[in-house]
């Protein structure tokens, strides 16, 4: 879709995979509208660290961008030209994300965001096609542990997930965890695309290390916390480092720029980390909330064909930069609360994904508060009082 | 989650998530279901009787239908349903068109207009303020309008910048942190976050720009007795609720301006604590109206507004992450409520029709009998 025949400059530095795809779309990344054009050289840029289905996914929008266009196709990519747009609108090639903070601040200040939603979710309809065209058939499977080291609550849990799925209140969930887990590797053992099959741990690991499973563990990631909690609060230190300075700051910041990441963790997946740790300025730091957010950003990201997630106890305290043992206490009926929405959340991002009809998603308490199971031979508002174990739930759920 | 969907126009969203308060609200039990009705002014030019004092308390965090009055959120705010709603009119559509950022969302709250500032400068409010409109006209001193705020971002919402107006006809600022925050003592470093937007465990801290000797001496406080009850508290609202009985005692102010801030503790992504923060603001609301009942100069010559500044994200908003944050300007996180009660203000009464919450200024003004010139709002009819 090129609108303009001179070329822009494009950002200087792009790290060579990046550089090359750069290269290859320049015309039609120099027609684009700004807006979108600094989106895309965005994304462009992180392009050496993405997952492999991220990395498709935007090499078939940059395609279908560049195919001759449908007038809808080409009335949305339009549309981005009507937005309001700060002064310097070239940066948005040259310097793509200081373009999109001062175009972000500028709609706010224009009172333009509706209009910026419109064509953002008009955008969407182009992204959910090339989605649809690059969809490849697999049953994907999510698996969510919640109530680790809480009471039995009389509060019911998954009230908001029960309505689209199958509750067993008599659950055994004793071998639970090592039948997901098992589970889980026979799958991986299909040898699909890397980064296809997950495990995000809210507390102390019990999962032995695999190397066909991408792991996260949010103990494990405390020396980079650590670090990262230094880094800030050297910053916070210049005088007039509000916090929109500081979030400004965070989403600079690069492995190379943070140390401690457990060894078993390649450049790709360093790179997520501090996507996941510097995303909302840190405020994804209590256990739960990272795991909530790793899970979302995982199922956006990687697409992945298998994860299991463990929600854990989290501290009381939701300050990542407060570090006293008196702020460090555990509340586990407070992550249990936490971890109910956590899962429905990521039930919710599940559903975003392709061919999400045939997934399976189960949730089951570890305190004794029962299952959900949402997918293929599960009734919607269905209560069961039979004895279920997991092993059950997901037979059931594959014949 | 409220069945409304995601691609429809922000007002006729907002019209959707209107019909649905209302449901939420005729599932009440008792008398207020059975009396809830649709207000509307009719043609009666009838001047009513207002309140000589008002009290505006502003979540400055906002909370979501679900956890309000949502038939799965209203086990958070049982005093708010049971004790304020049948003694209110309750608007059910009061939407935002401004900035997203608590500060600058409130400041546009007190001036009437939607503010364009930077939510996290130290900047004073382009547009006048009704503290300004209602002591330039009434004449009225510095220690008869208040402000309590939360945090120090919030230090200059008093005054505007506005030539015809400015500092020194605006409200005494008062931030409970910064008083609390004097000397060396660490045991009150819980109370003193100064925000939830960030990683930012800035605790607040005295900003020698102001000057807190004369706040401390308008406010006649005893620091012994702030100190004492602060340590037997977990929450900084619960300061700015022990300042706001203090004057509503000492010195009666006629206007007094809450902004609480726990529920914004959202944005650590906990779930748990963002609920808990909702029902403390539940309880905090219900003792300041226990508080207007029983001090004389309050009981029955008060008009309460409650009001969130805004939302927060709608769950199915792919590019937000729910209850956690206010940024993707969805309807939902634009979307939100208003009760307001006193004398000559209609009791268990509900309104659907959209009001913006730049409308509370003129309606305000109208009450305590000034101009408010400069706002861009409309004055709630359903009130006057």
């Amino acid at each position: 879709m090129s609108l303009t025949t001179s070329f822009r400059e494009l950002p200087s530095q792009l790290p060579p995979l990046a550089d090359t795809l750069a290269a290859k779309h320049r015309a039609l990344l120099s027609g684009l509208p700004p807006v979108l054009a600094a989106s895309l050289l965005i994304e462009i840029s992180r392009y050496d660290w993405m997952f492999p289905a991220e990395r498709k996914e935007l090499e078939g929008q940059l395609q279908f961008l560049s195919a001759t266009p449908t007038a809808e196709t080409q009335r949305i990519v339009l549309s981005f030209r009507s937005l309001p747009l700060p002064a310097e609108a070239s940066a948005a090639w040259s310097h793509p994300k200081l373009f999109l903070q001062a175009f972000t601040a500028h709609l706010w200040q224009v009172h333009a965001t509706e209009q910026w939603r419109q064509c953002a979710e008009a955008y969407g309809s182009i992204l959910d096609q090339v989605r649809k065209d690059l969809f490849v058939s697999a049953s994907r499977s999510v698996v969510v542990f919640l109530g680790q080291g809480a009471n039995k609550s009389t509060r019911p849990l998954f009230s908001q997930l029960r309505k689209h799925g199958t509750y067993f209140a008599q659950i055994d969930h004793t071998a639970a965890l090592d039948d997901a887990r098992a589970i889980q590797e026979k799958r991986a053992l299909k040898g699909e695309q890397p980064y296809a099959h997950w495990q995000i741990e809210g507390g102390k690991p019990t999962a032995p290390p695999s190397t066909r499973i991408s792991q996260l563990f949010y103990p494990e990631l405390k020396p980079v916390r650590d670090v990262l909690a230094q880094l800030v609060r050297k910053e916070m230190t210049i005088a007039e480092m509000g916090p929109e300075k500081v979030r400004s700051y965070m989403m600079t910041l690069e492995p190379a720029d943070l140390s401690g990441f457990p060894e078993h963790q390649d450049t790709v997946m360093r790179h997520f980390v501090v996507n996941i740790l510097c995303d909302g300025s840190g405020t994804q730091n209590l256990s739960t909330s990272f795991v909530q957010w790793s899970a979302r950003e995982v199922l956006r990201r990687a697409q992945p064909t298998t994860m299991l997630i463990r929600f854990a106890p989290r501290v009381r305290n939701a300050d990542f930069l407060d570090v006293r043992p008196t702020n460090l206490a555990l509340d586990a009926n407070g992550a249990l609360i936490d971890a109910d929405i956590g899962a429905y959340y990521t039930w919710l991002n599940l559903r975003r994904l392709p061919n999400a009809a045939t997934t399976q998603f189960i949730a089951i308490a570890e305190n004794g508060q029962g299952a959900v199971a949402i997918g293929p031979g599960m009734s919607a508002g269905a209560i069961t009082q039979s004895p279920a174990t997991l092993k059950k739930i997901v037979e059931w759920m594959s014949t | 989650m409220l069945d409304v969907p995601v691609n429809l126009p922000l007002l006729e969203r907002a019209t959707q998530l209107a019909i649905s308060r209302r449901r939420f609200l005729r599932t009440l039990t008792g008398a207020a279901t059975a009396n809830l009705v649709v207000a509307s002014r009719g043609s009666t030019t009838m001047r009513r009787s207002y309140g000589s004092k008002s009290i505006i308390v502003t979540f400055g965090g906002g909370a979501r239908d679900q956890e309000t009055f949502a038939p799965e959120g209203q086990q958070y705010i049982p005093r708010i349903l049971t004790e304020l709603i049948p003694r209110s009119t309750f608007y059910t559509q009061v939407i935002n068109r401004g900035i997203l950022g608590h500060y600058v969302a409130n400041a546009g709250l007190a001036t009437g207009c939607y503010e364009s500032f930077n939510n996290f400068a130290s900047i004073q409010p382009t547009n006048p303020t009704i503290f300004e409109y209602y002591r330039q006209d009434r004449r009225r001193p510095a220690e008869d309008v208040w402000v309590i705020a939360p945090s120090n971002g919030f230090s200059r919402i008093g005054a505007s910048s506005h030539y015809a107006y400015g500092s020194s006809r605006g409200a005494t600022v008062v931030l409970p942190k910064q008083l609390l925050s004097v000397g060396d003592d660490h045991r009150f470093e819980s109370l003193l976050r100064d925000s939830y937007e960030g990683p930012a465990s800035n605790l607040i801290s005295r900003d020698p720009r102001r000057d807190n000797e004369m706040v401390e001496r308008l406010l006649r406080l005893s620091m012994t007795d702030f100190k004492d009850h602060a340590r037997n508290i977990s929450s900084p609202d619960e300061l700015s609720l022990y300042i706001a009985l203090h004057l509503m005692r000492n010195l009666a102010p006629s206007l007094i301006w809450i902004t609480l801030h726990d529920i914004d503790i959202a944005h650590a992504g906990a779930f748990s604590l963002y609920t808990e923060a909702i029902e403390r603001t539940d309880r905090i609301c219900a003792e300041l109206v226990h508080a207007l009942d029983r001090e004389p100069e309050y009981k029955d010559r008060t008009n309460l507004f409650i009001l969130p500044d805004f939302g927060r994200d709608a769950d199915d908003d792919a590019s937000g992450n729910g209850f956690q944050h206010h940024r993707t300007g969805d309807a939902l996180s634009r979307t939100t409520w208003l009760l307001a009660m006193g004398p000559g203000i209609r009791k268990n009464t509900t309104v659907d029709r959209p009001v913006e919450s730049i409308d509370l200024v003129p309606t305000l003004a109208q009450m305590l009998g000034c101009e408010p010139r400069f706002s861009q709002g409309r004055p709630l009819t359903e009130l006057l």
